[in-house]
């Protein structure tokens, strides 16, 4: 019998801790706290594997790999490569390794959940290079993406885009929630209350805004949206309009952290902009995961 | 599906019909031949940018005719990844490697009272670091508005690695400034480590009332700085846009990103401009492309200077992921250049056309995409000087 600890993926890793009992023939280690396979394949997973899963061949014979062994071990991200296919790729947040939630039902489209695991101190850059494998095999040659992010997420496609010469057939990005300009909540007590996920300290604003030029987005538009029922204490911690966990300077993709209240207040990042309502809608940062999806009627 | 919806997506596929029939119709070579196009341009200094610019437009029908998704895509992005109008309000690019740490209240002390919250902010000079430097720390805190004088209990800095932190703790030793509380920490003591450092500190900010926080800064120590950038650097225009190549000596090999301002004669940010790519080692010349659109739009004339011109070399998959170069110290001043001398259209890449051609392609199919409407007051172009907030805090 094995412990497994897994936590609601509430994106900036403010979830709800669950202690739950499970077998070994679990399928995969979900727990938040789960390790990664990058730069760990062949072994034991690497990071803050606090959940012992592993990134050698025998993992899928006994349940415990890592989240995204299949991609970064065997390259396979569940598109085919080259073949005329649409993928919509879903980017999660901190603390949740995939989307875990309502995909998008396109017609045509694929829905693609992006194992990239940000639960380690090395969350941006191993999710980016774990992202990077899904770009690279599901939206290049006849293939084609629409890319939706969610909180966390949009530092991550953000830092591949800034760092990668390829031009991936991408149509646009979505973006709910966005942390692509980090929040105040991170690194203080309540993202130890909240997420005892090593990544939670990364997301500050100097270290994401300075993790990767944002006005490098390889071409594409990235829609945001943001949502402003934010939670008793976010008010206190971050400027203007919020979630509960990212304030609308980042939600809103603003090159500064001045407070707003508005999604479309200037100066953005190129290619930026706000999507449907300058406003926002009333929703905390759980509830602005699918939000996109909705508005888009998939 | 609602109706509404239902009538605006069959009216798009029927326009998506008509434009593809004429799109696909064109001759093949139009995309292939607009570099061709455009590299004769170049050679003939003398030719007016505005030929080569209608041969890279010849081979796609106006937007007006082309269906709602697809004209959205290409007219969103009028100027290349690697390049873009600087305006006074990016923050991020005019002060590149800047700290965005603001006042923040000790949850301990909420109140309704605001003059009775204590903030604190705990911060540094800026986020990265580049050899033997110095980093300067200091501690702010605040009740109201007053500034007040704390107590350190502790305080120290250690590395960090993928783990977490690592190796021993190194003493931060605070000292008074006015009511502020300052620190230098020399990067000498972490020449062995490439990464995050982490600086903790708690403070007594009542009688018996403790706070903590901690900082991180990025430190490329010496003899991690993976190439140079010399200072050499000279200035043309190649296809319509404004070219500045400067010299740098790799020392590793591997993937580069080099970001540079352009500033007008005045001193007014005008653009920006990126390189990314792979860089053996020996002497290389990095292309710094200002697309000519960006400044046009911009409508200031040259000579430019091209300054805050930094680069590091990107470790994918790595943590940490990169080591960076020193900045260029100074600037380097191009030659005069008349706004006449630079292309005014809009930028469509073989990959940007072959992207459009596969959405149409989806629209004729049925399952082409509308995208979300921008909602009033963004910009497609991004940061715009021009347009205010429409409710902003103060």
């Amino acid at each position: 019998m094995r412990i497994r600890i897994a936590r609601i993926g509430f994106g900036l890793g403010l979830g709800i801790a669950t202690l739950l009992f499970a077998g070994a023939a679990l399928a995969g280690k979900g727990g938040d706290d789960a390790g990664t396979c990058v730069n760990a394949c062949g072994s034991f997973g690497g990071g803050n594997n606090g959940n012992s899963c592993w990134c050698d061949a025998s993992c899928t014979t006994y349940g415990d790999c890592c989240a995204d062994y299949q991609p970064v071990c065997n390259n396979a991200t569940g598109c085919v490569a080259n073949n005329n296919r649409r993928y919509v790729l879903h980017v999660g947040g901190m603390c949740s390794q995939g989307w875990n939630d309502r995909y998008a039902a396109a017609s045509g489209y694929t829905a693609i959940d992006v194992k990239a695991v940000q639960t380690n101190h090395s969350g941006l850059s191993d999710s980016s290079f774990t992202l990077g494998k899904y770009l690279d095999q599901c939206c290049t040659g006849s293939n084609a993406c629409y890319v939706l992010n969610y909180s966390g997420g949009d530092a991550v496609m953000g830092h591949r885009f800034a760092n990668s010469a390829t031009a991936w057939n991408v149509f646009w990005v979505g973006t709910s929630g966005g942390a692509g300009g980090g929040s105040e909540l991170s690194g203080n007590w309540l993202a130890d209350i909240f997420g005892p996920c090593d990544y939670a300290g990364h997301l500050g604003t100097s270290e994401v805004r300075n993790a990767y030029n944002h006005n490098d987005t390889n071409g594409k538009t990235v829609y945001h949206i943001g949502g402003y029922d934010g939670w008793w204490y976010s008010s206190a911690f971050l400027p203007g309009e919020d979630d509960g966990a990212v304030a609308y300077h980042s939600a809103g993709a603003r090159t500064t952290t001045t407070s707003t209240s508005n999604m479309c207040s200037t100066p953005k990042w190129t290619n930026h902009v706000a999507a449907w309502t300058c406003s926002g809608y009333n929703l905390d940062h759980y509830e602005m995961k699918t939000k996109f999806i909705t508005n888009m009627g998939w | 599906m609602t109706r509404r919806r239902g009538l605006a997506l069959a009216a798009l596929v029927l326009a998506a019909a008509l434009a593809l029939g004429a799109w696909l119709a064109r001759p093949r070579a139009s995309v292939a031949r607009a570099p061709a196009a455009a590299a004769a341009a170049a050679q003939a200094t003398a030719a007016p940018p505005e030929l080569a610019a209608a041969a890279w437009g010849a081979s796609l029908p106006p937007l007006d005719a082309l269906p709602e998704p697809v004209r959205r895509l290409l007219e969103a992005t009028p100027y290349p990844p690697s390049s873009g109008r600087l305006h006074p309000g990016q923050d991020d690019l005019l002060h590149p490697n800047r700290r965005y740490e603001t006042h923040r209240p000790i949850p301990d002390t909420l109140s309704h009272d605001p003059a009775q919250v204590v903030t604190w902010r705990f911060s540094a000079d800026r986020w990265a670091y580049t050899g033997a430097e110095v980093v300067h720390a200091f501690l702010e805190v605040r009740r109201g508005r007053e500034p007040i004088e704390v107590e350190v209990a502790s305080a120290s800095a250690v590395r960090e690695g993928r783990a977490g932190a690592e190796g021993p703790r190194e003493r931060l030793d605070f000292r008074r400034e006015g009511r502020d509380l300052v620190a230098d920490l020399p990067l000498h003591l972490f020449a062995d480590h490439l990464g995050s450092i982490l600086l903790e500190v708690r403070f007594e900010y009542a009688p018996g009332r403790f706070h903590a926080d901690e900082l991180r800064v990025f430190h490329t120590p010496a003899d991690r700085i993976p190439a140079r950038i010399t200072g050499e650097a000279r200035d043309f225009v190649r296809e319509g846009s404004l070219v500045v190549e400067l010299g740098v000596e790799i020392d590793r090999p591997g993937f580069y990103r080099f970001d540079a301002n352009v500033y007008g004669p005045g001193g007014e940010p005008v653009a920006y401009a990126a390189w990314k790519g792979d860089l053996e080692p020996g002497a290389q010349a990095i292309p710094l492309e200002v697309y000519g659109k960006v400044l046009r739009d911009a409508g200031v004339p040259g000579p430019y200077t091209v300054e805050q011109v930094r680069g590091y070399r990107f470790l994918d998959g790595q943590y940490p992921d990169r080591e960076n170069l020193h900045d260029l110290p100074g600037a380097h001043t191009t030659r005069s250049y008349a706004l006449g001398s630079f292309t005014d259209l809009r930028h469509d890449s073989p990959e940007e056309l072959a992207l459009a051609g596969m959405l149409l392609e989806d629209l004729a199919n049925g399952i082409g995409v509308m995208p979300p409407p921008v909602a009033d007051g963004s910009t497609p172009e991004g940061a715009l000087e021009a347009a205010a907030p429409a409710a902003e805090l103060p």
